[in-house]
Parts: C-alpha cells; sequence; structure tokens
C-alpha cells in the first residue's frame, strides 16, 4: 500500500473500505458484511460506490473479506429491479 | 465598574438551596428571604441599597470595606451586612446618623490617599467609589491631602486591552478575589499590609508577564479606574447596550455590548447567561478588534483565475457571477459536481441556508460543515448509543459532579469560561482523572491537581478506555439495575463478555498505552463508585482513526456506570466553535437534514419537498474530503465556502490545494482573505457576529440569539449573502429577517419545534429539543429513557492507528488550541492577542531536544511521511518523551501540511493527534513555506485603478 498522504483516491477508498470492515466486524461479528454495506451506502456518494464497482471489474483491488462481500452486497441491491430501502 | 443596568445584589445567594425561609425586618419594611441570605443581599432584594465597596454579588463576602455596616436590634457594635446572614425575628436599621458618620469616616480615609480627578477619568460616571462618596454624603477629607501617599505610582500598560493604576487602588481586593474564586488561575495577590498593601501580579510582575490570562474579571470587579479597558479610557463610557452571544467558542457565552451610537466600546458579560454566568475569557471579552482590522474586506471581488490579482466589483456582478459560473458547471459535468461548506461560525439561521441553498438550488447533498474535522464521531458515536447526537447536560451539571473525567481535552484553553466553573468545582473537593498525553493546566495548577493523570501514548483511547470497562466489569462494579432497567441487556451481555477478556485489562495494555496498570485500575474504580460521575470530552478522542468508537466507548462506560439522566454526570463532548453544534443540528452533512434525519428517509425528504416545492436527491453527498478527491478526478468543479479556511484546518494541506486548483469555480465568503481564497475566484465580504441577528447553538444545546448591534459594514448580513446567491440561481427566497429562518426550521424540524426568537428573547436561551412535551427545552437528557429507547452497548475493539512511528519518524505529533488564540486564527491574530502567541511553537521533551540538539527557541524541522514545515522548539516536559505538540494558528506555519489523511473509520474525521514525524535543526523555513509565502502574497494581490496621468 502507498505511504499515507501519498494515497492515491483509489487507494484511499480501498483503505477506507476495509477500515469500516474492520471495526464494524468487531462490532458486529455475525452480519459484518451487511453492516459494512449498510454503513457504505448511508455515507457513500454514489460516484464513490460507483468507481468501486468499476474498480473492482477490473481485478482484485485490495478489499478485505468483510468489505468485498459489502460490495457484493452492494452490487446485489444496485442490480436489484426494485429499490432496497435504506437502514 | 458599576454594573451598568443591571443590580449587583452585593453577595451571591446561599451556598445551600434550602426552601426554609426567614422573615426579618429591615428599615421598618418585613423582608422574607432564603435562609443563609446575607442582610446586604435582603435589602437589595427589596430595593435598599447599602453603601459598600469591597462586595459583589459574583463572589464570596469579604467583609473589608467597613462601608456596609448596619445597625441590629440586640447586637453589639456595627456588624457589616455582608457577611452577617439574616435571622428570623432580626431588626436591622441601615441608614442611622451613627452610620452616616462611620461611613464617611471611611470614605474619607480612602479619598485621603485617591487621585480627585474625577472630571477627567476613564471611570468618570461608571466609579462605585464615585457612587459612595455621595452616597454617605462626602462633603470634606480632614486629613488633607498632605504626607505619605501611595498616588503617583507608575502604572502598569503591558496587557494589550487594560490598564492598571495602582495609584487609583484602594485594595478592595475585589481583583484578588475574581482571579481567585471566578477564574481560578489565582494570579493576583495583596503584597504588603497595612499602608503598603498593594495589588501585585503573580511575583510583582507586570500583568503581561505574570501567569494573569487576561479574562478581564479583575477589571469587571475594580470599583474604580484602577484596572480599566482601555477601550473605556480612549472612547469614553457606554451609552446602551446590547446582550449578544460570543462568536469563538462553544461555550456561548452572552455579553453586553456596551455601545456609544454604532461603536462598540466594550463586551461585558452578561451576568443572566446561562453557560457563563457572568465570566468571560480573554477572547470573548477584548478581542473583538478584527471586526475593524484594515484586512478586512469590505468589497466583493472576482478573479477569472487565481494567477490572476482580484477585482474589485459591486455585489451585483459578483453575485450573478457566481451564479452564472455555479450553473454553467452543472451544465457541463453533471448535477453533483458543485457543492458547499456550510460554517460553524455563522449562524444556525445562515447554516441553514446554506445547507437549503445546496439541496433546493443546486439539487444535491454536496454540503459539508467543519464538524466533519472536529466532532463528527461525537455525532455517530453518542447517535448509535443513545440516540441522540450532542451532549446530555448543562455546564452547570459539572457543579453536581463528585468524580470528574476529562479525557482529550484542554477546557482551560479551548473552553475557559467553563474550565474555570469547572476549577471550581474540583476546589470545593470533586475528584479528577485526566487522560491526556500532555501534562496540561488541570492536571496540576494552584489549588488543583488530578488524583489521576494517564498520559497516554497518542492513538490508544479505545485500548485504555476498553481496560476501564475491563476492570468495572469484571470487579463487579457495573450498575446493573440502571443497565437492565435502561439498556438493552443482550447487547450489554455481548459487551461485558467482549471487555472481561484478560487482553483487554489495564495489565495487557499498559506496555503500548505507557499508563500504569495500577493507576488505570484505580481511575476506572475511581469513576465507578466515586459517585456522581462525568466525562468530558474533546478532539482528543475525536480525531482519531477511531474516533467513533472511542466515543462510543465513553458511552459505554456512563451506562454501564449508571451515569447518564441527572445532574452531575453525562456524556459533555466540549464543541470547539460558537456554533458547531448548530451547524450539525441544521443539516449541515451530506447525509443528513436538520435534525438528524438521513436523506434517504422518505417521510423527511417529502416535508423538505412540499415546503421548498422541489424534488431533492435521497443519496448521500460528498463530505468535504470527498470533495477534492472528486475535485481531482474530475467530478466536482464548483465550491461554495462560507466561512471557513479548508487550506489552513484541514489535513494534509498539498491534498487540499490539489483539490482546490482542480476546481473552476470557488466561491469564498469570509471576513478576510484566508488562505482557501489563495485558491478561489470569487470573494463576498462577510459580516461578523456584530453586524447580523440570528442564533448560534453552544455545546449545552442551548440556543441563544444573536444580536446585531452595528450595520454591516460589508453592506449584508451573512444570510442576505446567500439570499442573494439563491435568488440569482432562481429560488425566489422572499426572508427579510432570520427570525423567519427559525420558524421554517421549527415547521421542519421536531427538536426544534417550540424554537423562535420570540420565545428565545423571553426565556433567555433554549436547549433542545423543545417540543410540546418539552416547549423551554430539555437541560439534562435522557432522564428516564434514552433518546433511542433503551441505551445500547456496542462492542469496540482497539484497532491500531496505520500512522506508525519508526527509524525514519520515531516521534508522534499531536495538535491542539491554546487560550489566547482560535482556530486558524483569522480573527485572533488580528487582535491583541498576539501578545501571547505570536507564532506556533513545537513542544518537545527535554530529552528528545538534547538527541537532537535542540535548545530552546531553535527553529527546527518538522517532518512526516506527508510534508515537512519549519517552526520554533519549547521546550517542556509538558509532554511526555516520544511526542511531541504544536498548535495550528498561524498559517506562516501551516501545522497541517504534516498532518496524514488518515480519518475516523466511521466519519472521516481526520487524524490530527497522531502523526509520526521526526524533528531536526532547521536554518530556516522550509522550501515549502517559502513558495507558499510568495504564492499567497501574489494571490491576495488586489488591482486596482491608476490615476490618469497629469
Amino acid at each position: 500500500m502507498s505511504q499515507p498522504g501519498l494515497m492515491s483516491n483509489a487507494e484511499r477508498l480501498v483503505y477506507t473500505a476495509n477500515r469500516i470492515a474492520l471495526n464494524l466486524a468487531a462490532q458486529e461479528p455475525g452480519r459484518a458484511a451487511e453492516a459494512t454495506a449498510t454503513h457504505i451506502k448511508k455515507f457513500w456518494e454514489p460516484r464513490m460506490i460507483a468507481r468501486m464497482f468499476g474498480a473492482l471489474e477490473k481485478g482484485d483491488v485490495g478489499l478485505n473479506e468483510v468489505a468485498g462481500a459489502a460490495f457484493d452486497i452492494l452490487r446485489e441491491q444496485a442490480d436489484a429491479p426494485a429499490a432496497v430501502a435504506h437502514a | 465598574m458599576a454594573w451598568t443596568g443591571e443590580i449587583d445584589l452585593g453577595t451571591p445567594a446561599p451556598a445551600l438551596v434550602t426552601d426554609k425561609m426567614v422573615t426579618l425586618t429591615i428599615d421598618g419594611q418585613e423582608a422574607r428571604v432564603p435562609e443563609g441570605t446575607s442582610i446586604m443581599r435582603a435589602a437589595a432584594l427589596m430595593g435598599t441599597s447599602i453603601p459598600k465597596l469591597c462586595a459583589t454579588d459574583n463572589m464570596e463576602s469579604f467583609g473589608s470595606c467597613r462601608l456596609c455596616l448596619v445597625e441590629i436590634d440586640g447586637r453589639a457594635g456595627y456588624p457589616a451586612s455582608c457577611t452577617t446572614p439574616v435571622a428570623e425575628g432580626m431588626v436591622v436599621r441601615t441608614q442611622t446618623d451613627r452610620l452616616t458618620q462611620l461611613r464617611r469616616g471611611v470614605m474619607e480615609l480612602y479619598i485621603s490617599d485617591h487621585p480627585l480627578d474625577c472630571l477627567t477619568c476613564g471611570a468618570n460616571g461608571d466609579c462605585e467609589l464615585q457612587d459612595m462618596a455621595g452616597a454617605v454624603g462626602l462633603r470634606d477629607v480632614r486629613y488633607g491631602y498632605d504626607g505619605a501617599t501611595n498616588m503617583g505610582q507608575p502604572k502598569d500598560l503591558s496587557n494589550p486591552y487594560f490598564d492598571f493604576d495602582p495609584s487609583k487602588c484602594i485594595v478592595c481586593s475585589r481583583c484578588v478575589r475574581a482571579c481567585d474564586e471566578v477564574q481560578g488561575t489565582l494570579a493576583l495577590t495583596i503584597q504588603g499590609r497595612g499602608f503598603d498593601s498593594k495589588v501585585s501580579a503573580s511575583q510583582n510582575e507586570d500583568f503581561l508577564g505574570s501567569e494573569c490570562v487576561s479574562c478581564g474579571a479583575c477589571v469587571q470587579a475594580c470599583p474604580t479606574a484602577s484596572l480599566i479597558e482601555r477601550t473605556v479610557v480612549e472612547k469614553g463610557t457606554p451609552e446602551h447596550a446590547i446582550v449578544t452571544t460570543c462568536a469563538y467558542c462553544g461555550v456561548g457565552c452572552t455579553f453586553r455590548a456596551e455601545m456609544r451610537g454604532e461603536e462598540l466600546v466594550r463586551m461585558v458579560p452578561w451576568k443572566d447567561g446561562k453557560a457563563n454566568h457572568g465570566h468571560s475569557c480573554v477572547k470573548g471579552r477584548f478581542a473583538w478588534g478584527y471586526a475593524n482590522h484594515q484586512d478586512r474586506i469590505l468589497n466583493p471581488m472576482i478573479r477569472t483565475s487565481i494567477d490572476e490579482p482580484w477585482r474589485e466589483v459591486s455585489w451585483e456582478e459578483a453575485i450573478a457571477y457566481t451564479a452564472s459560473e455555479f450553473k454553467r458547471i452543472q451544465a457541463k459535468y453533471g448535477p453533483r459536481s458543485i457543492g458547499g461548506i456550510a460554517s460553524s461560525r455563522c449562524t444556525n439561521e445562515e447554516a441553514f441556508l446554506v445547507q437549503k441553498l445546496v439541496r433546493q438550488g443546486f439539487g444535491n447533498n454536496n454540503v459539508d460543515t467543519c464538524a466533519r474535522v472536529c466532532h463528527s464521531p461525537t455525532g455517530y458515536g453518542l447517535g448509535t448509543t443513545l440516540g441522540t447526537s450532542a451532549g446530555t447536560q448543562t455546564f452547570d451539571s459539572v457543579m453536581h459532579a463528585d468524580v470528574i473525567f476529562v479525557i482529550g481535552a484542554n477546557p482551560t484553553d479551548a473552553h475557559p469560561v467553563f474550565g474555570s466553573m469547572m476549577k471550581r468545582r474540583l476546589r470545593q473537593g470533586a475528584k479528577l482523572i485526566v487522560a491526556d498525553p500532555r501534562r496540561i493546566d488541570l492536571v496540576l495548577s494552584p489549588h488543583i491537581k488530578a488524583d489521576y493523570h494517564l498520559p497516554l501514548t497518542p492513538g490508544t483511547n479505545v485500548a485504555v478506555l476498553t481496560a476501564m470497562a475491563h476492570v468495572i466489569v469484571t470487579e463487579g462494579l457495573v450498575d446493573e439495575a440502571f443497565v437492565r432497567e435502561r439498556c438493552e441487556w443482550d447487547a450489554f451481555e455481548d459487551w461485558a463478555r467482549f471487555v472481561s477478556d484478560p487482553s483487554r485489562s489495564p495489565e495487557a495494555i499498559e506496555a503500548l498505552c505507557k499508563v500504569p496498570a495500577a493507576d488505570l485500575r484505580a481511575a476506572a474504580r475511581l469513576y465507578a463508585t466515586g459517585g456522581n460521575a462525568a466525562i468530558y470530552y474533546g478532539l482528543g478522542i475525536t480525531e482519531h482513526s477511531q474516533g467513533s468508537s472511542a466515543v462510543i466507548a465513553i458511552a459505554n462506560l456512563a451506562m454501564a456506570t449508571g451515569n447518564v439522566g441527572r445532574e452531575g454526570v453525562g456524556l459533555n463532548p466540549l464543541r470547539g466553535q460558537n456554533n458547531v453544534q448548530g451547524s450539525c443540528d441544521m443539516g449541515s452533512f451530506p447525509h443528513e437534514f436538520s435534525g438528524y434525519r438521513h436523506v434517504s428517509d422518505d417521510a423527511t425528504r417529502q416535508a423538505f419537498e412540499k415546503d421548498w416545492g422541489v424534488a431533492l436527491d435521497p443519496e448521500p453527498g460528498l463530505r468535504i474530503n470527498n470533495m477534492f478527491d472528486e475535485a481531482i478526478e474530475g467530478g466536482f468543479k464548483g465550491l461554495f465556502v462560507q466561512a471557513e479556511d479548508v487550506v489552513q484546518s484541514d489535513p494534509n494541506s498539498q491534498h487540499v490545494a490539489e483539490g482546490l486548483r482542480a476546481m473552476e469555480c470557488i466561491v469564498v465568503q469570509d471576513l478576510f482573505l484566508n488562505e482557501t481564497a489563495n485558491f478561489a475566484h470569487v470573494f463576498l465580504p462577510g459580516s461578523t457576529f456584530l453586524e447580523k441577528d440570528g442564533t448560534f447553538t453552544n455545546a449545552e444545546r442551548r440556543v441563544q440569539l444573536v444580536r446585531q448591534v452595528m450595520s454591516p459594514k460589508n453592506g449584508y448580513a451573512d444570510w442576505e449573502i446567500v439570499q442573494l446567491i439563491a435568488n440569482a440561481m432562481g429560488l425566489g427566497w422572499t426572508y427579510t429577517h432570520p427570525s423567519q429562518v427559525m420558524d421554517e426550521i421549527a415547521r421542519l424540524t421536531p427538536t426544534f419545534a417550540k424554537i423562535s426568537f420570540e420565545a428565545l428573547d423571553r426565556l433567555g436561551s433554549i436547549q433542545w429539543p423543545a417540543t410540546e412535551a418539552n416547549p423551554e427545552g430539555m437541560p439534562i437528557m435522557h432522564v428516564d429513557t434514552f433518546a433511542r429507547g433503551k441505551g445500547k452497548f456496542v462492542v469496540t475493539e482497539y484497532i491500531a492507528t496505520d500512522e506508525k512511528s519508526g527509524p525514519r519518524f520515531p516521534l508522534l505529533l499531536t495538535t491542539g488550541r491554546i487560550l489566547s488564540q482560535y482556530n486558524v486564527g483569522a480573527q485572533t491574530r488580528r487582535t491583541g492577542n498576539t501578545a501571547w502567541h505570536p507564532e506556533d511553537v513545537l513542544e518537545i521533551h527535554p530529552l528528545d531536544a538534547e538527541n537532537r540538539g535542540i535548545r530552546e527557541g531553535d527553529l527546527v524541522a518538522l517532518k512526516s511521511r506527508t510534508g515537512e514545515t519549519s517552526l520554533r522548539a519549547k521546550i517542556t516536559d509538558r509532554v511526555a518523551p516520544g511526542v511531541v505538540y504544536t498548535t495550528f494558528h498561524h498559517p506562516q506555519v501551516l501545522a497541517n501540511v504534516v498532518t496524514t489523511d488518515y480519518t475516523d473509520w466511521a466519519t472521516d474525521c481526520p487524524e490530527y493527534k497522531v502523526t509520526a514525524v521526526q524533528v531536526s535543526p532547521a536554518n530556516g523555513p522550509s522550501q515549502w513555506q517559502e513558495d507558499y509565502a510568495e504564492f499567497s502574497r501574489r494571490n491576495r494581490r488586489i488591482a486596482t485603478e491608476l490615476e490618469p496621468a497629469e
């Protein structure tokens, strides 16, 4: 990972997602991915989520397991025919 | 000074609140007062003024001046009415021939050694000595004026705001007692005895060089012109006053702005101020001269490129250019390509209008406020655990605390008036725990000593707080009855199981946090068993990568020990700015409307849509740091910044600058050309708090009126400027007064439902929530139930920051504030306060300094992985070895050039408090500083019209 202060925007998004996942995994170990997805949906601007989707389509960006699962959930929600209610 | 327009009752109300009343007779009239009231106060309450000089009702009685003598039936002599409590059936006479004779004799003694220059004295008409001479009917001084005298002593003019003339001192000791009892600094004393008695600052030093913190309590208390504001000497005594609220810190002191016409003469703390009770600090009382500073910009300016000088234009042209640019950018880059930053120093009404401009006008949720970089974790943490995003108590609540736990806060510097109140409670015997990497003043100062100082390593808050929880749970100190009744039991059990693990004990984390396990255990036991225990915390908790987790951990401790929901306990976030609480309340966040309701909540959003007549975006917008990222990505190109200096105050200044450079139109509304204005294309001159009406909300959730005392020098109040922009963008706003904005806020925000300017005027202030059930507000929250119903315990696993010290960067930098300066210093640097802190310095431990060959005052390079700056060293053992500290008040140092962009996981609040650095001797400013100084000079140029040649 690049050094702090020198992270690119893309690296910073991944780093932030991983930190959210780490902290929420400790808080809610039974539903860490769902909690992470909910948090991201609640606080991230749509373009930030779209940018992550775009990066993930190109390959592994370094998300940890929980964060990766969270974005899988967000992808499903985005692709779902009807909007899912926000938490 | 005399309490102009306010009645001085002579002595405070009885310390012990009682229902027991005493009936006595004063000058033939029956009086009925609470037991413990002094005769002087009882007389004043019935409208009888007993002459006095040493007594005043914000300090304990002293009995030294001997003017207030009275006659009491059945008692010998002539007792002092200030020190004599009432008794049932007492018969008192306040005016008799003998008393008159005695009082005149006292006054003759005073006047025999006092200058007789009343007509040219600065206190003429505002002097209690003058008043008493009249009150006792003094006509001559039989002693004459020959012989030894204390007149002709040199004045102390060292303080930038007030003069001390010992010749006019009557040694009433009011100033000494004010410094002791009100401020708690104990900087003054009476040196010598008898005729040689004189007021002395510290060890007979001048005021500026002494321990005096220039709060002005002594000046306010002085009954003569001995201590007097320089502005009164220069301008004359004021002729009218308007009560308003301070625009500095989150205490929210209220003042009488004392005026001569539209000119401010002095700010006098308002006795009835519910937050400050007649006290203030150096900033609120004295540091208002920035409003007239030569740097202040009064005319709008625009430029198409930041490389050009500014061009002064009319308001019409500036507003039209702003609107056209924002529309052009949205047409080209999309509706989410512009946004706004609301100010935490402007009023509630102004913050509400900025977020309305963004939501209704720009059509997105790209609005944020500086709470992002300070207390956003408080909103998240308290919202998660208790259900509401604010502190739970009043400031007065501290006077009922038995144990005060201060963590990550320095109230004597950053919230001075509240710090004085806290010290008063500590002097009464409350216990104190301080958790801070530095030995802040609260740890050890006159009459104050922390029972436990926990000098934890920066970045280990969550580990330390969890270890305290470990002690409380494993030693059986949980208030189980409270938890069972008031909290979710299952969540508590999960949390209790988590904290009980031996890996979370004080012993297990001692090597990590550097806090002796025995001290941590003892502190935890004291918090849990010492009686009413209150936690006060600040940015040392929130500005970390686990800031939200730390707030949650604090809430867990309070709930586990039952320290919520009554006086003397609670969770007290010390909000830094005058209206950062209000700015948050007003929905200045990209994910929330006013009242902390998510933008995706259909019912809330529809209510706003109906009121505002437009469809609103249900998706969260960009936070401040995301705005810079998105700008670099090419998707965010326009920004309106109201009274916020992101270049100086946000972390990783170079990244902020890069983001701003990538934008096409930055509109800055401010008083001065600040660092952010270097990157701006439109400058709209703002108004000060003296020049507008509105409200601020302090750290107690207390909404108070800001009243206009003079016309805005720039032509418009800040809220009017936002309306101009809104209407140029076609929104058709028709506000004529901020009270209408508050009415709209009340209509749309349930917690503000009963707040109006009329109610605020009538009640003085209102602490939200103010609803049908509590129309006059709610001082203490969560009394019967938590705002969310049951309190929620949340596990807080310690996850270390990724900002690590190592061989290249072996020290940890933490940053903070100092008493005399305020935030980025835009205001205070333009006042006499520069006398105390003309530059930011680096505090470094003697061992670390010696290892680097650094001496006191040396210029040093402060370098991190992010950047480098230079500043002077101050060698002190207030910081532990391995920790360095600086402030961020001066743009020449721009301390945030070294801070990282690591942030709190939940809110993106920057981790200002943990930066790995190296410090080394320097022989000049860093290259970056030199380059920036030139850049700044160039970008502040204002084009002027050349006079045509003759």
